[in-house]
């Protein structure tokens, strides 16, 4: 099968240090990354580009990212099918089930190595091993 | 010798040599496609020969074969060891047919019951239950095994599908069908199958089916050492039933008064051997018996009910087969699936997939326009098929509507009269409902009418015989220029048919209560000849009548006043089957006529009777028909 040349990921989370935190380990594994600091600004990207992989945080203003999910998983199009990773401060289950109500496909609590996020991301993203 | 059977010969011996191996690897893996693939081309080309050189008896054994295989090829049916065996059995015949016709340069004689054994044996297996060989998964697959995060994303992918909120469920569903592949590539391994399950319960949008799914892969590919290589099952009739408790329980409580019931029988010999009062005795004994019957009835109901299964196990691989056939004929199409949840009994459930997906065919190919015809019709580029199920009384209705062009009924007639379906006088004379029911003929659509699609050779004659065999009825109607229905009316339950008995030349016979529309007592004299035939008028309608006796060979009666006249539907029309006497309705199982009766015309079948005798149970649609020709 050949290989689509990159996978794209977004990475949506309000801090500027957790972005730039999973934007260089993805990008050092060789993914693309775009980014969005609030669910409302996440929903635009979704809606305007393709992308392979949603990673989200929970708690961000304006929009926070389970709001975020459903509305992604609400929509008409293919986009409604976006694999979604949660990484949230939150370690309770009832947190990892809301994340999974909202249409999370799996739930990461952090802190999360950069080797841990790109093992996830590259399954995720059925990138050969 | 002909050129073309030396050519058939030669080139016969080598797809057979290669049919054989195909089958013997595909037993040792049946999950390798390449060699399914190769079987099912060295039959079919096979027959294609077979064709070439006008030997017909091998092109019918060779369809059988390649329709088990097809079968295997759309995830329908498993390989099994007896299909294997069967297939090889096939190709041993062939090649018996092949040193015969080197020997004396021609089509061997006596092929035909050699070639109907076959067929029928390959009917015979499609209704077994043979289980499917297991895949052993293969080195790669055993050694590359789950990562441990792969797991748990399987596991996340399972309840994620378990959400049962509305709002996303299609996202959810998606988005989890993406994931689940996405593991399995991430791993390398070998998994168009299982991605091609995936694929099918999303585009089916069916959660349970997709979760189950996953599942088999993680207990397939479970095992990481490889000294222990896990085994995954490929989708499968299942020879095992997920039964309510609450099922489980009705048996239960039967069970217990069922019990006593007996011993109340048990009382009453007693007080018949102590010598006590008859009449006293007979009451209780009719009442014990009113009890046991009821108590019958309840446990066959419970029983049956065990059996059952949503068509939905059927349907679900409808949609991604409609999409590919759609792409395939150039003709877009979407399907539109309702009443999925419907059940009917296992064994219609499981039979019911390949009448469909002919129908489904034939609907893309004939019944759908090309696009330019849809547009100048003002109808929508996507052409929309309707698949409905729903219970009816103790049938199960299914189905297929399509907004297609409808039937030509004049170009029906047309290529009735060119094949010799019936006589062109009678073709000419058949009433809009009668002509469309030619459709169903055997013969009727022929391999000169070959298409991406239906160009098996597969008719609608096909579909009848299977729907049919089921103990269904199969019917067609359509609007010109607006759609197709096709039906479906299947019973609940395959094993019990309710027969109401009749009474004609001093004999018992059974009449389908299915057929059945009314019985009524007419004046001799509402009975008029028209010609060789009679007919009758009921509420404004002209109705034919056949005097059963008659039709048995018997004299005419002797003339009474009144008539009896059971009215029954046969073959789409009503018409009136005269008799002596009616009897009571029974519950009957219907063996398929053996012995002499065996294609006898008007015969459904044979059933014992409580007293030993055996009961003929009618076809009205035979009975007709032969009447009509």
């Amino acid at each position: 099968m050949v290989e689509p040349a990159g996978k794209r990921i977004l990475v949506v989370d309000d801090a500027s240090l957790v972005r730039r935190f999973y934007r260089e380990a993805l990008e050092r594994a060789g993914f693309e990354v775009d980014e969005a600091l609030n669910g409302v600004e996440a929903v635009e990207k979704v809606l305007g580009g393709i992308y392979d992989l949603v990673v989200v945080d929970v708690n961000m203003p304006q929009m926070d990212g389970l709001t975020f999910l459903k509305v992604l998983r609400r929509q008409a199009t293919a986009v409604s099918s976006l694999p979604a990773l949660v990484i949230s401060t939150e370690a309770a289950a009832q947190d990892a089930a809301a994340a999974r109500a909202a249409g999370a496909n799996f739930y990461l609590v952090k802190p999360v190595s950069q080797e841990w996020l790109v093992e996830h991301v590259s399954i995720m993203c059925g990138r050969p091993a | 010798m002909n050129e073309f059977v030396e050519q058939f010969v030669i080139e016969g011996r080598e797809l057979v040599a290669q049919g054989n191996d195909d089958l013997l690897a595909l037993e040792e893996r049946p999950d390798d496609r390449e060699r399914l693939d190769g079987a099912f081309r060295a039959l079919h080309t096979l027959k294609g020969a077979a064709g070439i050189v006008d030997f017909v008896a091998m092109g019918r054994a060779l369809h059988a074969a390649e329709d088990a295989l097809s079968a295997v090829r759309s995830g329908i049916a498993p390989v099994t060891a007896p299909l294997i065996d069967l297939c090889l059995a096939c190709l041993d015949q062939v090649g018996t047919w092949i040193d015969l016709m080197q020997a004396s340069g021609d089509i061997p004689e006596g092929a035909d019951a050699a070639a109907d054994d076959l067929v029928r044996r390959f009917t015979e297996l499609g209704s077994s239950d043979a289980k499917p060989i297991q895949v052993q998964a293969g080195p790669a697959a055993a050694a590359a095994g789950l990562s441990t995060i792969g797991r748990q994303l399987l596991e996340a992918q399972k309840l994620l599908l378990a959400e049962s909120s509305l709002e996303g469920a299609a996202g959810r569903l998606g988005s989890a069908g993406r994931v689940a592949a996405n593991v399995l590539r991430h791993q390398g391994l070998d998994t168009t199958d299982l991605e091609s399950l995936l694929q099918t319960s999303l585009l089916a949008g069916d959660a349970p089916s997709m979760a189950a799914a996953i599942d088999r892969i993680l207990s397939g590919l479970g095992e990481k050492e490889p000294e222990a290589p896990g085994t995954l099952s490929m989708p499968a009739p299942d020879t095992t039933l997920r039964v309510d408790v609450e099922r489980i329980e009705r048996l239960v409580r039967l069970t217990g008064e069922l019990l006593i019931a007996k011993n109340a029988v048990g009382h009453s010999a007693q007080r018949a051997r102590d010598g006590g009062d008859g009449r006293q005795l007979a009451v209780a004994l009719k009442n014990q018996h009113l009890l046991l019957d009821r108590l019958l009835g309840e446990l066959q109901s419970a029983v049956f009910s065990l059996r059952v299964l949503p068509l939905h196990h059927a349907f679900q691989r409808f949609p991604r087969l409609v999409r590919e056939m759609a792409a395939a004929v150039g003709k877009p199409a979407r399907l539109m699936i309702e009443g999925a949840t419907t059940e009917a009994d296992k064994s219609i459930v499981e039979a019911i997939a390949e009448p469909l997906l002919h129908v489904l065919r034939n609907t893309l190919d004939h019944g759908i326009e090309r696009a330019d015809a849809r547009a100048a019709a003002g109808k929508p580029a996507i052409a929309t098929i309707q698949l409905r199920a729903a219970r009816q009384g103790d049938r199960v209705i299914v189905e297929v509507e399509d907004d297609g062009r409808g039937i030509d009924l004049d170009r029906v007639r047309e290529v009735a009269r060119e094949r010799g379906i019936a006589p062109a006088a009678r073709i000419d004379a058949m009433s809009d409902d009668e002509a469309v029911e030619l459709v169903f003929a055997p013969g009727f659509s022929t391999a000169s009418r070959v298409t991406d699609l239906s160009g098996r050779g597969v008719g609608m004659d096909v579909v009848r015989t299977a729907i049919e065999r089921l103990g269904g009825r199969a019917s067609v109607s359509s609007r010109p220029g607006l759609g197709t229905v096709v039906r479906f009316g299947l019973p609940f339950t395959v094993m019990m048919t309710q027969v109401l008995t009749v009474e004609a030349a001093g004999q018992v016979f059974g009449v389908p209560m299915e057929a059945v529309v009314e019985t009524v007592r007419v004046e001799r004299t509402a009975i008029a000849s028209i010609g060789a035939a009679r007919a009758l008028v009921l509420r404004d309608r002209t109705l034919p009548v056949i005097d059963l006796g008659q039709a048995l060979g018997h004299e005419a009666r002797a003339a009474g006043a009144e008539a009896t006249v059971l009215i029954v539907s046969a073959g789409g029309q009503l018409g009136g089957l005269e008799v002596d006497r009616l009897g009571d309705r029974l519950d009957v199982m219907l063996k398929a006529p053996e012995g002499l009766l065996a294609g006898v015309p008007g015969v459904d079948g044979t059933t014992l009777l409580g007293d030993g005798r055996v009961l003929i149970v009618l076809d009205p649609d035979g009975i007709f028909a032969n009447g009509r020709s």
